[in-house]
Formats: structure tokens, C-alpha cells, sequence
């Protein structure tokens, strides 16, 4: 699908094509769906103010891709700030705990998903959920194979600690074995 | 090393959880926060426009008014002032005829006068005992001899004070 730089038509096929999928990667980032949402938009924002200037060397999906992970790292980044303020204001108080709607609703998936590091967690979204195989993810991230296949290793290592032995996966039974998994319809091959 | 698969029930479940915890609600390209963003950026450019239209014309209706406007009512009040300034910049008069021009009602009368050239006048009157407002100075009561005061009061160049009853006190 090609997209033509500045064209506001274009751009808001491109919202159309890349909300589903970028709000499913923060939700896992950033663990909650409001934060999700709102990183979302707020990636969109920054594309649509670059997006006069967007070359398409690159496909169009990767650079909101790259631009809303970008927002997602700051975003977690500025929360992680904010609950430090929070420990140093409440220094001495008896602690209120955590908001039990938020515990309630939160599983412990979602939660040893939002712990990971934001790059790791978007690759295992992007594998287990979405279906890439690690050399779209690469090609994706702007990384290599090899890192991509860390990543995954180190996502799953994170979770089989967390929640059960099983997260660690099984090695494949064939070494020429291709998994076929189907996609959602707005993917990265289709870019 | 070779990637390792999940097996398929914790795929599910993970599918499951994206989903339900992030539903899809694409809202229309026109709610979009892009969409909002961008149009308020025009208008706030006129608004700053022409908020600094209006404190520029405010501020040049108040220099004309002040520099073009009528004249003020208090002006005698800064004339006074001056004259005052002029009567101690002239040779010292003779002390009764200081008590005299402070006293008169002439002076407060010619004080309310725009014009110097009239406050001057009454001080170089020399029948002050005329003047209605000679009733406040206590002095012309007490003296026995007005007549006499009042000639001291015309002789604006003696300097002799002896010759009012009231120099002394006054004087020392």
C-alpha cells in the first residue's frame, strides 16, 4: 500500500490501517488502555506533523510503527518519574496500596507484559500475537535477526519466571519448520 | 539457536487478553486527535492578532486623549504653586505685609483665579483694611491704631517692623 507524503487523505487511511494493531502493541507496553489509547493519538500527532516530510523509503506502517514506540517508551518513562514522586510524597504516610479496580482488571499477563522493556514486549507481540516471523520483525525494528531472536528469548525467559515454566516454549520439531499462523487483516507484510 | 515456539493455548490466551483489555474502538479518522490538533492552529493566530490590535489602539486613544484633551480643572493648582515658587525666589517683603498677604481672602480669591498677574495684585493694594477677609487676622482688631497698620501695610519698601505692634511677637 503506498501512501503519498502530505496527502491528508493518505494519512487517514493509514490511521485506519495501523490503529487496530499499534493499540493492541502499547496496551501491551504500557499496560492499560486508556495509556494506550492516548499514546496512540499522541503518536499520530507527532506523524501527522512530520508527515509532509515523510520519505517512503521505508514503508509508511514501520515509521508510525517506530513513532508510536517512541511514545510508549516516554510515556513509561514519565510514569515510572511520576510514581517516584509519588513514593517521595507519601514518605512516611501509611501506604494506600494499589487501586484495587486496577489489580482487578489488570491479569497477570498484561502485567508481566508492561514489566517487560518496551522493544522486547512489541517484538513478542508482534510474534505470538500477530504472527511475523523474526526477519519482518527486523526488518521492522531496523534491527538484526539476531537481536530480534533475543528479545524473544528474553521475553520469554521474563515470563516463564513470572507466571510458569510453560511461557518458556518448545524448541520446533522440524529445523525446516515454517509457521503459518493467520493475520489480522492490517499487517506489517502488507505494507 | 533455534527460536522456540509457545504452544498454542498460551498464544490463544494471549490473544484473548490483548483483545479484551484493548478493544477495538478505531474511532473515525475525523475524531482523531490529529484531526482536533490542527485546526485551532489558524484561529489562535488571529486571536493573538487582534487582542494586539485592541491594547494598540487603547493605548493611542489614551496618549491623545491625554495630550489633546481639554484642559485640566486643576490647573491653578500648579500655577499657584509657581507663584509661590516666584514669591520666594523676589526679595523678602516687609513681615506685615507677609501677614497680610497670607491672610487676605484676596490672596485665596486670586488663588482660585488662573491667572499670576491677578493673585499679585493684592498684595501691592495698599488698602488692605478694605478687603472683607481682614475680619480673620486678629491682628488689625487688636491694634489700636488700624490706620497705622494699614499705612505700615502700604509702605511696601520700610523695613521697619518696629512700628507694628505685632513685629515683635512675630518677630522674635
Amino acid at each position: 500500500m503506498t501512501y503519498k507524503p502530505g496527502d491528508r487523505d493518505d494519512f487517514d487511511r493509514l490511521y485506519r490501517a495501523c490503529y487496530p494493531r499499534l493499540l493492541r502493541i502499547l496496551f501491551a507496553v504500557t499496560g492499560d488502555s486508556a495509556s494506550a489509547e492516548d499514546c496512540v493519538q499522541e503518536a499520530f500527532v507527532r506523524a501527522f506533523a512530520a508527515w509532509p516530510r515523510f520519505r517512503p523509503e521505508k514503508p509508511a506502517e514501520a515509521w508510525i510503527h517506530q513513532i508510536a514506540i517512541n511514545t510508549a517508551i516516554s510515556y513509561r518513562r514519565r510514569a515510572r518519574l511520576r510514581g517516584i514522586g509519588e513514593v517521595m510524597r507519601r514518605l512516611g504516610r501509611p501506604g494506600a496500596g494499589a487501586d484495587p479496580a486496577e489489580t482487578a482488571t489488570r491479569s497477570d499477563l498484561i502485567e508481566a507484559l508492561a514489566a517487560l522493556p518496551p522493544r522486547v514486549a512489541v517484538d513478542f507481540v508482534l510474534r505470538y500475537h500477530h504472527g511475523y516471523n523474526n526477519r519482518e520483525i527486523a526488518r521492522f525494528d531496523g534491527v538484526s535477526e539476531r537481536t530480534v531472536g533475543a528479545r524473544l528469548a528474553q521475553a520469554r525467559e521474563e515470563l516463564a519466571r513470572r507466571l510458569g515454566p510453560a511461557w518458556r516454549g518448545e524448541l520446533p520439531t522440524s529445523p525446516t519448520h515454517s509457521v503459518v499462523i493467520p493475520r489480522e487483516p492490517t499487517g506489517l507484510g502488507d505494507a | 539457536m533455534p527460536d522456540r515456539e509457545l504452544a498454542e493455548e498460551l498464544k490463544a490466551r494471549l490473544s484473548a487478553e490483548l483483545r479484551s483489555g484493548a478493544p477495538l474502538r478505531t474511532p473515525l479518522a475525523s475524531q482523531a486527535r490529529y484531526a482536533t490538533a490542527a485546526a485551532p492552529a489558524v484561529p489562535r493566530r488571529s486571536v493573538h492578532g487582534r487582542l494586539l490590535v485592541v491594547v494598540v489602539a487603547s493605548l493611542a486613544v489614551l496618549v491623545v486623549a491625554a495630550l489633546a484633551g481639554p484642559p485640566q480643572p486643576r490647573a491653578w493648582l500648579v500655577q499657584s504653586v509657581g507663584n509661590i515658587a516666584g514669591d520666594r525666589g523676589a526679595p523678602s517683603p516687609s513681615p506685615a505685609n507677609q501677614t497680610q498677604s497670607t491672610s487676605s481672602p484676596s490672596d485665596t480669591s486670586s488663588d482660585q483665579s488662573p491667572s499670576p498677574a491677578t493673585a499679585t495684585v493684592p498684595r501691592e493694594s495698599p488698602e488692605p483694611v478694605e478687603s472683607p477677609g481682614s475680619h480673620e487676622s486678629p491682628e488689625p482688631t487688636q491694634s489700636p491704631s488700624g490706620g497705622e497698620t494699614s499705612g505700615g501695610d502700604g509702605d511696601h519698601s520700610s523695613p521697619t517692623p518696629s512700628a507694628s505692634p505685632t513685629d515683635g511677637g512675630s518677630g522674635g
